[in-house]
């Protein structure tokens, strides 16, 4: 074998070598451009719900509704966005309140202060839920619900209890705005 | 790892090697896997669970504290199944080149069609630099976008989160450095620029591996802020098998120069000296056949290890569909979501597609069949969920061979067309220099070229024009003998050839039947012949120096 011939095998090697290698071990984008592909894999049986949550910030001049905060307004990627919105939210995996769990809270006060100014002083986190029955999804227009809020002010972990996971129903005419991406 | 001798892993017989060595390693290894991951990788799991010993394990198992053990094991059954899908096309490769008498060196290196390669690099680098310049597509690239880069450089300090490829390629600058706004704008740059390099083969191969960096470079930065995609990493690693293969060797204005260069320091054009073939033009499109083949397997493995037979119920597509569909507001996949008794076909068809792809690389005739299947799948995909996997569909270029060859069985090779035959001076630099251009050009074959001071003894005669008509202006026979000469005769050329209709607009332009010849006659006045022999040196300037020779 020629000395060519070797360094493109040692290349096909490696290349095949570390894709083999991120799907065994799933590492997700840690390997990148090596990754594995586990997207959809798990079965949804008849009852899972899922949700889309929306940010949205008050201040004096917002009025009651407040204004809603796109990932673009505090500079994080979209999916990332959406867990932080997960994790603050407590929508989803209520059973594993983790210690530390508020980090993401924390995360958007503070990302909500450098990016947005201190003009706002609570944060409220807004969802639509969806569950899929028998026939599929059963509820398309289903309304928003605030599901918490929080003041700007001081330490989401610090005596400021999740509001509202009772959730709220919309107001009569309150915007029901898109899910955040 | 190949030879025509009998070697002691290889058996001759029937005149075809065996490879006995390469399903032994497989079988082997597979072996070695199945006896590890049933006695000793769950007896690593308990002591890594109770923190006694494999500290990496433990790592991995960060809530072991609220997680049973029966969980991590049923983990490691999946790893250990995983692993045992993924050898399957591999242990089938090993099967079938002994049943087919072919080796696993001939798998990688039997010489293959430069052209093939050289219009996966167009298809593939053409594909990156689309997504570079027009990165709303969709956004089947977020790192192509020099706004998103932009944007994400101005991203809080506390997002950043270097993934190991960006650390690697910004090692110079310092372990974990975030790139200024500049710095990625003069890559973007680099990579615009490099893509169209590459994309005509203008110093194609640091071109091509210039691309390569710097789309590494951009995606790796936007995957550093704890999100990442799966579109953009197949064509990655596709970027840099074209710039360490010979990608640049047809197809490209490398060549020209190349076949140029060559054909005028040799003072003389002889057809046929352009290399069709090498043993170095397979391994790239077969590395990609190979990635494509498991990326699909572990998907389609995903969904039996994670959610087993249930995933097929209409439940689980009825819930995709509905979440992508309403985040993204597209009415067919919300349509389907309504529509659970449709699902579980969809769902049993992709799994097949999925678990089913290496076929297309061990069995050829059967890639048409997937690339179809693949095209169908991720077009539906994107309908119905908006994930656009426009890449991979791009990449289906690296089986142009297999599915050239299932055409052919379809639609045979027309009969040979009789060639247009160009007459031109073998004793003019210009001349030589492009005809030489026109037979890169030329990739089907379509032309016969005739040297007036060469060929004309052995087939003049049979020609419709004189030879001395022939040493003023460039001629080309029709097929019936038609005749054209000087700019009628690139024109006919022009039509000919695919790879100059581009210029047929500007030929055909009103006005170009007066100005072409003008311009023809003008500069076929002033070339210089390097010969004299002839004695025909009269036309044009002589080169000295090349008088006589």
């Amino acid at each position: 074998m020629t000395l060519r011939k070797l360094l493109v095998s040692l290349f096909i090697s490696a290349v095949l070598g570390l894709q083999l290698l991120s799907q065994v071990l799933t590492t997700g984008g840690r390997l990148w451009p090596f990754m594995d592909y586990p997207m959809y894999s798990y079965s949804q049986p008849v009852g899972a719900r899922f949700s889309f949550e929306e940010l949205r910030v008050l201040s004096r001049t917002t009025g009651p509704d407040g204004r809603p905060v796109s990932f673009e307004d505090l500079g994080v990627r979209a999916f990332r966005f959406v867990d932080l919105l997960k994790q603050a939210s407590r929508f989803e995996n209520q059973s594993s309140h983790a210690p530390g769990e508020d980090g993401a809270a924390r995360l958007l006060s503070q990302l909500i202060s450098s990016k947005l100014g201190p003009s706002y002083h609570t944060a409220q986190i807004w969802a639509r839920r969806f569950e899929i029955g028998p026939a599929g999804l059963v509820n398309r227009e289903a309304p928003w619900e605030q599901v918490r809020e929080w003041s700007l002010r001081q330490d989401p972990s610090e005596g400021d209890a999740p509001k509202g996971l009772e959730p709220r129903p919309a107001a009569p005419g309150e915007r029901a705005g898109s899910g955040s991406s | 790892m190949s030879s025509s001798s009998r070697t002691p892993s290889g058996h001759q017989a029937g005149g075809k090697r065996r490879e006995y060595w390469f399903l032994f390693l497989v079988l082997g290894s597979i072996l070695a896997w199945l006896v590890f991951a049933t006695l000793i990788f769950p007896k690593m799991i308990e002591i890594a669970y109770s923190g006694e010993g494999f500290a990496w394990l433990s790592r991995r198992m960060a809530g072991r504290g609220n997680t049973p053990l029966e969980e991590y094991l049923a983990d490691g059954h999946r790893v250990s199944l995983r692993v045992l899908g993924l050898s399957a096309p591999i242990l089938a490769l090993a099967l079938l080149n002994l049943v087919r008498g072919s080796t696993l060196h001939a798998h990688w290196f039997k010489p293959a069609p430069l052209r093939d390669l050289a219009i996966a690099r167009i298809v593939i680098v053409g594909m990156q630099l689309a997504l570079l310049l027009y990165p709303g597509g969709a956004g089947a690239c977020v790192g192509c976008s020099l706004e998103q880069q932009l944007w994400l450089s101005q991203a809080d300090a506390s997002l950043f989160q270097p993934i190991p490829a960006l650390a690697v390629l910004l090692g110079p600058l310092g372990w974990g450095v975030r790139p200024e706004p500049m710095f990625l704008a003069a890559v973007w740059l680099f990579a615009v620029l490099s893509g169209v390099a590459a994309l005509i083969g203008f110093f194609g191969r640091p071109a091509t591996l210039g691309l390569a960096l710097a789309s590494t470079l951009l995606v790796a930065h936007s995957y550093s802020y704890g999100e990442h995609h799966h579109p953009e990493g197949l064509i990655t690693v596709a970027l840099w098998a074209l710039a360490f293969s010979p990608s640049n060797r047809a197809l490209s204005l490398d060549a020209i120069a190349l076949r140029v260069r060559a054909a005028a320091e040799a003072r003389h054009f002889e057809a046929g000296r352009i290399p069709q073939q090498d043993e170095y033009a397979r391994w790239p499109l077969r590395l990609m056949q190979w990635m494509l083949a498991f990326t699909y397997l572990d998907a389609g493995l995903s969904k039996l290890l994670n959610g087993g037979l249930a995933w097929f119920e209409g439940s689980t597509f009825a819930f995709y569909l509905a979440h992508d569909g309403i985040r993204g507001d597209l009415p067919l996949g919300l349509w389907l979501s309504q529509h659970t008794s449709l699902l579980p076909p969809l769902a049993v068809g992709s799994a097949v597609f999925e678990l089913g792809f290496p076929l297309a690389v061990l069995v050829p005739v059967l890639a048409p069949a997937f690339v179809a299947g693949g095209v169908g799948l991720h077009t539906g995909i994107y309908a119905a969920m908006g994930a656009p996997f426009f890449q991979h569909m791009a990449l289906y270029v690296v089986f142009l061979e297999p599915l050239r060859a299932t055409y052919r069985r379809f639609v045979p090779e027309p009969a040979k067309r009789q060639k247009m035959k160009l007459i031109f001076d073998g004793h003019c630099l210009l001349c030589i220099r492009s005809v030489a251009v026109l037979e890169v050009l030329d990739p089907g074959n379509r032309l016969e070229f005739v040297d007036l001071e060469g060929d004309w003894a052995a087939v003049g005669a049979s020609l419709p024009v004189t030879q001395e008509d022939a040493r003023h202006a460039m001629h080309v026979v029709l097929p019936g003998d038609q005749v054209a000469s000087g700019f009628f005769a690139f024109r006919s050329l022009a039509r000919t050839l695919p790879l100059l209709w581009p210029l047929l607009p500007v030929l055909h332009a009103p006005g170009a039947a007066r100005v072409g010849p003008w311009i023809y006659a003008h500069v076929a006045g002033r070339r210089r012949r390097v010969r004299c022999a002839s004695g025909a040196c009269g036309i044009g300037p002589e080169l000295e120096e090349g008088a006589g020779r």
